[in-house]
């Protein structure tokens, strides 16, 4: 059983430990099939090089699957995601890892929740961001806990 | 400066209902998509993933329109607000609206953006999410 982080653990600026994801042209059918997201592009790579991609290209929905288990993993079963904005910025290919991350950036309590804001991303070999975005999580408090 | 390509029957569609669907959080729907995601959280077994409602209803992809759209579709991204958990059983109503178009020159042309608001409930009529997407189309 993974030990529960409490809000009182999360200081601003700490990063979120790392989840490395390594898609693969499998994978993004299983994830066509799961999520009914029959965009050839995904799995097609006539159809991809066609519309000016460099291949198929990992679905934007995979890479925020990805960040919101880098989020879940993290806050344990008694933390909830609140809120998660993603952008799409650069493609990903399969058979490429992707690592996913965050910091902390912010800390507060609002509504008699503990909340924090991150920013998170996916990054590429080249340590590009390709999806960054921002999550607000909400923590159990030691204070308030039993 | 290419002409707009938003139409007024599409504007005829902003802010109204463009499609609903009402489906039961099943057992294997669910452990087909974290087994597609990869995701091994033991917390699946009773509860659904929130990233499922970023992904199922195609919210990512091939969203059905009632107009025609430029042939080529990219996922923009989109954000997610997430009110209560979801638990394996349960049933969820999604509804969903188109709230804006926006045009933009890019690299791949003139580009269509759709911004689309999708709303779950669940079978006591409890909101349980809210999404705004963005679809780019060229």
């Amino acid at each position: 059983m993974k030990k529960q982080i409490y809000f009182e653990d999360v200081e601003v600026g700490m990063e979120i430990p790392p989840l490395i994801k390594h898609p693969t042209s499998v994978q993004l059918v299983k994830f066509a099939g799961a999520s009914e997201d029959f965009n050839p592009i995904h799995f097609d790579k006539d159809k991809a090089l066609a519309d000016g991609l460099p291949g198929t290209i990992v679905h934007g929905r995979l890479k925020n699957a990805f960040l919101i288990q880098l989020m879940t993993d993290w806050i344990g079963d008694e933390g909830m995601l609140r809120k998660i904005a993603i952008q799409h910025r650069g493609m990903d290919l399969p058979g490429h890892p992707i690592v996913c991350k965050g910091k902390a950036t912010r800390k507060y309590i609002e509504a008699g929740q503990h909340l924090i804001e991150c920013e998170v991303w996916t990054e590429n070999e080249k340590g590009e961001k390709t999806a960054p975005g921002t999550a607000i999580v909400s923590l159990p408090s030691r204070s308030t806990s039993k | 400066m290419t002409p707009s390509v938003v139409t007024e029957e599409m504007k005829s569609w902003l802010n109204k209902e463009l499609n609903r669907i009402t489906f039961d959080v099943e057992k294997v729907l669910v452990r087909r998509y974290v087994e597609a995601v990869e995701d091994p959280n033991p917390r699946w077994k009773e509860f659904m993933p929130p990233s499922m409602f970023t992904a199922i209803f195609a919210e990512g992809g091939l969203v059905q329109y009632p107009f025609k759209t430029p042939p080529k579709l990219l996922d923009g991204g989109g954000e997610w607000e997430f009110f209560r958990p979801v638990r394996i059983g349960d049933t969820l109503t999604a509804v969903r609206k188109i709230i804006e178009y926006q045009e933009k020159e890019g690299k791949l042309g003139h580009m269509l953006f759709i911004i689309r608001e999708t709303q779950w409930t669940n079978q006591k009529g409890e909101l349980v999410a809210k999404n705004r997407s963005t679809s780019i189309f060229y």
